[in-house]
C-alpha cells in the first residue's frame, strides 16, 4: 500500500486523461468523421491563399493560419509545436502509446516563421531536449552555455527493479562528476556545485535539513509549498513530491525509493512498516490498525508462499542442476575459440554491471 | 484582427445551431472578446435552474485558449466559489487552435451535468459527492433553487 504521491506536473497528466474522456463522449459526430479525411481548414476565416500540410499527420491548414499559430506558439514558449487539431488521428493514437502528439518538424517551422524568430525556436527546442533527457544538462557556470553529457546512464528505467523487496533497487541515479567540454569545469551531476567526490551534496543536505534556507526566491511556489510542508523532496533523487492525500508511506515515482513522509527515513526494506511502531513517527502512518495488520499478513503470506514454492520445487531443481552443469560444460567444450572468447567477454561485462545494480 | 474575424463567425454559427443547453448569448458589439450566456443543464440537481457564465477570449485567440467564469453561484465539485472552473480542453497545455467555442461549451455543459469528483476544485463537495450522494443531491438542489437563474420557458 504505497502512499499516494505526486510529482509536480501530475495535474497535467490528469488533464490529458480528462480530455480524452471528454473527447470520447462529448464531441459531435460530424467532427469525428473529419478525423480520417484530413480535410483542409482555416483556424481564422480568411481568403485561402495556400494550404500547408503537416508531414507527420497529413492534416491540412491554411498557410497563413499556420504561420500565425507557429509564431504565437514560439512567442509563448510552447515548443514543440503540435498539430492544431485536437482530433487529428495521429494525436489520438500516439497519445495512448507515448503520450505525445503529431509535431511540426524543424524544417516545417523554418518555413512558417520569420528568420528572426527561428533562432528562438531552436533555443526553446534545445531547452526542452535538455530538460527531458536525463543524460543532458547545462553547464552550471554562469556565462558558459554548454550542454554536457553524463557518462553513466542515469535513466530512471533502470531503477525499476523491485520484487517484494528481495532485490535492492539499483541506484543508477548516484551523483557523478561531469566535465564541461568548453570551460573544463568539473561539477556534480546532482547539486551542480564543484565536484565533491564521495562526500554528500552540500547544498542538498542543507536543503533537506532546513527547507527555509532555500528561500533564495521567496515567491517561488515550490519554495513556498515546501515551507508549508505540502511539498518535500525525495531523499534520494531530490524530485519535489506533493502529498495531498493518503498515508505517510511514500514512493517516489521517479526513482521508486520508499520513504516516510514525516522524517524522510528510508522504508525500502521495511515491509512490515515497523517504522510506525516506535519513535517519533509512531502511529502517524495514517492507516487503521486493522489495515496495517492485514498488510503484514499479506507480506508474511507472500513470503510463506515463496518459501513453500521453493520447497516444492527444490527436488526438481536439485535433479535439474547436474543436467544444467553438464550442458554448460558440453557447450563450452564444443564451441569454437572465437565464440568462447565472445562468451568470456560478455560474462566479464555482465558481472560488474550486475553487481553495480545491486549495490 | 484574427480573433475578431473568427469570433464573429463562431458566434454566428452558435446562434444558428440553437444549442439548447447554452442560451441567451449576449455579446457587446464593441468588444467581441467577452461573451455572456446562460448554461441550462439537463441533469439533476442542476436542472432546477440556469447558470450565467462569462467567456473571455484573449487578443491572441484562437492561438491562446479562452477563459470561462461562472457568474451564478453553483454547488459543484469542479467549480469553486469564485466561479472558476477547471476545464481540461481550455488549459494552456491542452489547447488546440482548431477547437471551436461550441465544443468548449459542450464540454463545459457535460462537466456541469456529470461532475468529476476525481479532479475537484472543491474537495469538500467532491468528498460529499462520492461518499454521501443523497446528501450532496439534496444540498445541491437547495443551493440551485436558492441561487440560480430562472430557466428559459421554451
Amino acid at each position: 500500500m504505497p502512499g499516494l504521491n505526486k510529482i509536480i506536473g501530475h495535474h497535467q497528466s490528469l488533464n490529458s486523461s480528462k480530455t480524452e474522456k471528454s473527447e470520447k463522449w462529448h464531441w459531435p459526430r460530424w467532427l469525428k468523421k473529419r478525423k480520417s479525411t484530413h480535410s483542409s481548414s482555416h483556424l481564422v476565416p480568411s481568403v485561402p491563399n495556400e494550404w500547408f500540410t503537416i508531414e507527420t499527420c497529413g492534416c491540412k491548414f491554411c498557410r497563413q493560419c499556420m504561420e500565425m499559430y507557429a509564431h504565437c506558439s514560439i512567442r509563448s514558449g510552447n515548443v514543440p509545436i503540435s498539430c492544431p487539431d485536437a482530433h487529428c488521428s495521429l494525436n489520438d493514437q500516439s497519445k495512448n502509446k507515448q503520450g505525445g502528439s503529431s509535431q511540426l518538424s524543424r524544417n516545417e517551422v523554418r518555413q512558417l516563421v520569420p528568420n528572426d524568430v527561428f533562432p528562438l525556436y531552436l533555443r526553446l527546442q534545445l531547452n526542452t531536449e535538455v530538460a527531458v533527457d536525463p543524460r543532458l544538462m547545462w553547464c552550471p557556470r554562469p556565462g558558459c552555455e554548454t550542454v554536457c553529457t553524463l557518462t553513466e546512464d542515469v535513466s530512471p528505467k533502470k531503477t525499476k527493479r523491485k520484487f517484494f523487496g528481495l532485490f535492492t533497487i539499483s541506484r543508477n541515479q548516484r551523483n557523478q562528476a561531469v566535465v564541461c567540454s568548453s570551460c573544463q569545469f568539473s561539477f556534480c551531476s546532482q547539486c551542480k556545485t564543484p565536484w565533491h567526490f564521495d562526500t554528500p551534496c552540500p547544498s542538498l543536505s542543507r536543503l533537506l535539513s532546513d527547507p527555509n534556507k532555500n528561500a533564495q526566491d521567496p515567491d517561488d511556489p515550490i519554495v513556498l509549498l515546501e515551507r508549508d510542508g505540502h511539498i518535500k523532496r525525495c531523499p534520494f533523487c531530490q524530485v519535489p513530491i506533493e502529498r495531498d492525500d493518503g498515508c505517510a508511506q511514500m514512493m517516489c515515482k521517479n526513482c521508486r525509493h520508499v520513504f516516510c513522509w514525516f522524517c524522510l527515513a528510508s522504508l525500502d526494506d521495511d515491509f512490515m512498516l515497523r517504522h510506525y511502531d516506535t519513535g517519533p513517527c509512531r502511529s502517524r502512518l495514517g492507516h487503521s490498525r486493522i489495515s496495517v495488520v492485514w498488510h503484514r499478513t499479506q507480506v508474511v503470506s507472500a513470503f510463506l508462499g515463496l518459501g513453500v514454492l521453493f520447497l516444492v520445487t527444490s527436488p526438481l531443481l536439485l535433479l535439474a542442476s547436474p543436467c544444467f552443469f553438464c550442458w554448460r560444460h558440453h557447450s563450452q567444450k564444443t564451441d569454437s575459440s572465437l565464440v568462447r572468447s565472445n562468451l568470456d567477454s560478455t560474462t566479464a561485462k555482465f558481472v560488474p554491471s550486475s553487481t553495480q545494480e545491486h549495490l | 484582427m484574427a480573433a475578431t474575424r473568427r469570433l464573429h463567425k463562431e458566434l454566428e454559427d452558435i446562434k444558428k445551431s440553437g444549442l439548447k443547453s447554452f442560451r441567451d448569448i449576449q455579446v457587446d458589439e464593441q468588444n467581441i472578446l467577452t461573451w455572456h450566456g446562460l448554461i441550462v443543464p439537463e441533469n439533476a440537481p442542476y436542472n432546477k435552474g440556469a447558470f450565467r457564465i462569462e467567456i473571455n477570449f484573449p487578443a491572441e485567440y484562437p492561438f491562446k485558449p479562452p477563459k470561462i467564469a461562472f457568474k451564478t453561484k453553483i454547488y459543484h465539485p469542479n467549480i469553486d466559489e469564485k466561479g472558476q472552473v477547471c476545464l481540461p480542453i481550455i488549459s494552456a497545455e491542452n489547447w488546440k487552435p482548431a477547437t471551436k467555442t461550441d465544443q468548449v461549451i459542450q464540454a463545459l455543459v457535460a462537466l456541469v451535468n456529470d461532475p468529476e469528483p476525481e479532479h475537484p476544485l472543491r474537495a469538500d463537495l467532491a468528498e460529499e459527492y462520492s461518499k454521501d450522494k443523497k446528501k450532496f443531491m439534496k444540498n445541491a438542489e437547495e443551493f440551485t433553487k436558492k441561487n440560480s437563474e430562472k430557466r428559459p420557458s421554451d
